[in-house]
C-alpha cells in the first residue's frame, strides 16, 4: 500500500521538474522504489542503474502522466490543498504532548532502569554473594566483596555498582539465582555530583524496599513452560 | 570455666537453634508461594501427600520450578547456564551438609533429614534442562519422550522417594505419567513458546504433516498444527494409559506422587474438546480441583 503511494505520488512530484533534472536524478529513486518490492533475486541498485540506462536512451519514457492529468494538478495546486487538508485534520486531535513530571508514559514491565537488590518478605535479604553478576557484567560496573556471616550464612559486605559504567543490559539480573539484584521501573535518578552514581549496598537495598511491590509483580510468572 | 560462660553459650544455640527454623518456616513459605504462583496444580496436589513428607515435595517441587524458569528468565544460553552451574553447585553444597542460603536448598537439606533424595535425579534433571537452553526442536517423538523423562519423570521419582517408596510398579507408573507431563507441557506452552519464537514440537511429525515452524510463527494455528497437536498428545495420552495399568501393583500410598497424572489428563482432554487447537484450550481450575480431590478419594489416576 505505502510503497504503491510513494511510486504514484514520484511522477507527480517529477511533473514539476524539468526534462532534464529528471532524466538525472529522480528517475534513478523512483525506479528504485517502485522495484523495491518486488527485487529479491537483483539488489535494488542493480535495477535502478538498468532502469536509468533505458531512460537516458530515450528520456521521454520517463514521463508517464498524461499531459492533461499533470496540467490539472498544477492548475488546482491539489499539493498545497491536500498539505492543508493534513494540518487541519491534525488540528482536531488531541496534542501528543505528556506534562512530563506530573504525567508519564507508559514503561514496559521489562523496561530496565535503576538498580535495586531485594529481600525475602521476612526482610531477609536476598543476596548470597555468589558473584555471578560481578562475573558477568560486561561494563564491569560491579564490585562485591563477601564474608561469612557469624551465623555461616554467607553474605555481601559490600555491593557496589558503578552506575556510571553501568550499560543497563540487564545481566545481572539475568544472572542472578535468587533474583536478587533487579533493574527496577525507575528511570529518575539523576545526581548533581558523579559521587553520588557510585551506588553502595545500602543505597540499592533501599531502592529494593522502595520498589518491592512493583518487582514482586513484574517477576511473576503464571505457569510453567517447560 | 565459669558457668556464666556455660549459660551464655546455650542462649547462643538456642538462639541460632531458633533462627534455623525460623528460616526453615521462612524457606517454606517462599516454595509454597513460588508453587502457587507458577504451578499451581501440581501444587494442590503435593496436598495429598502425608504432612510429614510435604515439606520434601515442596522442596522437590520448587526446586524444579526455579530451573524451569531459568529459561524463561535469560536472554541468552550462557546465562542460563551460569545459573544451572549455580544450580549443580548448590545441590553439591546440600548433600556435602552446607546448604547455599536459597530457601529451596536449605528446605531440600530440612526434607532430606526425614527421607534420603537421590543426588543422580537432581544432576538428571540439571542435565536435561541445560541442553534444553539451547532451544532445540526435538527430531522425533523419542527425544520428546526422553526429554520429558529426564525432567518430568525425575521429579517424580524424587518425589516417590520422599515419600520412601520403592517400589518398581510405582517407578514404572511415574515414568509414564511424567512423560505424559512433560509432553504436555510443552504442548500447553506452545502458545506462549511460538510468541517468542521458539517450538519443540517433534520436526519429523511437522515434516509428515508438510508444517514448517516459520509457517507456525506466522500464522498460528491451521488445520496441519491440529494434526501435529492431535499425534503428539496421542502419545501422551498413551503414557497415561500405559500408567494407569501399572497402578493395580502399585502400594497406595504412592499414588499422592502420580496425582500429576490428573492436570495432565485434564489439559488432554480440554485439547480434545478444542478440537486439538493448542491456541484455544480453555482450561476450568475448579473442574481440575474436583478431579483431583476425586482422583485422591478414589485412589485412580
Amino acid at each position: 500500500m505505502f510503497s504503491a503511494r510513494i511510486s504514484r505520488s514520484l511522477p507527480l512530484l517529477a511533473g514539476r521538474t524539468s526534462v532534464a533534472s529528471l532524466t538525472r536524478a529522480s528517475p534513478l529513486a523512483a525506479t528504485a522504489l517502485r522495484y523495491a518490492h518486488r527485487s529479491t533475486a537483483d539488489s535494488v541498485t542493480v535495477r535502478a542503474r538498468r532502469e536509468q540506462q533505458r531512460l537516458n536512451d530515450d528520456p521521454e519514457k520517463a514521463i508517464k502522466m498524461p499531459v492533461l492529468d499533470r496540467a490539472a494538478q498544477e492548475m488546482f495546486l491539489t499539493e498545497i490543498i491536500r498539505t492543508m487538508w493534513l494540518v487541519l485534520e491534525q488540528m482536531f486531535k488531541p496534542p501528543y504532548t505528556i506534562m512530563y513530571p506530573q504525567e508519564k508514559g507508559p514503561l514496559s514491565p521489562r523496561f530496565r532502569g535503576e538498580h535495586a537488590l531485594r529481600r525475602y518478605p521476612t526482610g531477609e535479604e536476598r543476596c548470597i554473594a555468589c558473584k555471578l553478576c560481578e562475573a558477568i557484567c560486561p561494563a564491569q560496573a560491579i564490585t562485591i566483596e563477601a564474608e561469612p556471616r557469624e551465623d555461616g550464612s554467607r553474605r555481601t559486605t559490600r555491593y557496589d555498582i558503578d552506575m556510571t559504567k553501568c550499560i543497563y543490559c540487564g545481566f545481572c539480573q539475568e544472572a542472578c539465582p535468587v533474583d536478587a539484584i533487579v533493574e527496577s521501573q525507575n528511570f529518575e535518578f539523576t545526581t548533581e555530583t558523579r559521587e553520588e552514581l557510585l551506588y553502595n549496598k545500602e543505597k540499592l537495598l533501599a531502592n529494593g524496599d522502595k520498589w518491592e511491590a512493583e518487582l514482586a509483580r513484574n517477576l511473576k510468572a503464571d505457569h510453567l513452560y517447560r | 570455666m565459669s558457668p556464666f560462660h556455660s549459660t551464655r553459650r546455650q542462649v547462643v544455640t538456642i538462639c541460632r537453634r531458633s533462627q534455623s527454623t525460623s528460616t526453615y518456616q521462612n524457606a517454606e513459605e517462599y516454595a509454597k508461594k513460588l508453587l502457587r504462583n507458577s504451578d499451581y496444580e501440581n501444587y494442590v496436589a503435593t496436598l495429598f501427600i502425608p504432612p510429614a513428607a510435604r515439606t520434601g515435595a515442596w522442596a522437590v517441587r520448587a526446586f524444579n520450578v526455579e530451573t524451569a524458569l531459568i529459561r524463561e528468565n535469560v536472554k541468552n544460553p550462557n546465562l542460563g547456564k551460569m545459573r544451572i552451574d549455580w544450580w549443580r553447585d548448590a545441590i553439591e553444597k546440600t548433600y556435602a551438609g552446607r546448604p547455599p542460603n536459597h530457601p529451596v536448598t536449605m528446605l531440600l537439606a530440612h526434607s532430606m533429614d526425614v527421607a534420603p533424595l537421590s543426588h543422580s535425579w537432581f544432576k538428571r534433571i540439571l542435565t536435561a534442562r541445560e541442553a534444553n537452553l539451547q532451544d532445540p526442536q526435538y527430531p522425533t517423538i523419542k527425544d520428546l519422550e526422553n526429554y520429558a523423562e529426564n525432567t518430568a519423570s525425575s521429579v517424580l521419582y524424587l518425589l516417590l522417594e520422599t515419600l520412601g517408596i520403592r517400589d518398581h510398579h510405582a517407578d514404572h507408573a511415574a515414568s509414564h505419567v511424567g512423560k505424559a507431563g512433560g509432553i504436555t507441557t510443552i504442548l500447553r506452552g506452545t502458545p506462549f513458546h511460538v510468541k517468542e519464537r521458539r517450538f519443540y514440537l517433534p520436526s519429523e511429525i511437522m515434516a509428515k504433516h508438510s508444517l514448517s515452524t516459520e509457517d507456525v510463527f506466522r500464522n498460528g494455528p491451521s488445520h496441519e498444527l491440529e494434526e501435529v497437536a492431535f499425534e503428539v498428545a496421542t502419545t501422551a495420552n498413551d503414557h497415561l494409559i500405559t500408567a494407569r495399568s501399572f497402578l493395580k501393583d502399585t502400594p497406595m500410598s504412592a499414588l499422592p506422587a502420580l496425582l500429576a497424572a490428573i492436570p495432565c489428563d485434564a489439559y488432554l482432554q480440554a485439547l480434545e474438546k478444542a478440537n486439538f487447537n493448542l491456541f484455544e484450550v480453555k482450561l476450568a481450575r475448579w473442574k481440575m480441583l474436583y478431579k483431583l480431590w476425586s482422583a485422591a478419594r478414589k485412589g485412580v489416576i
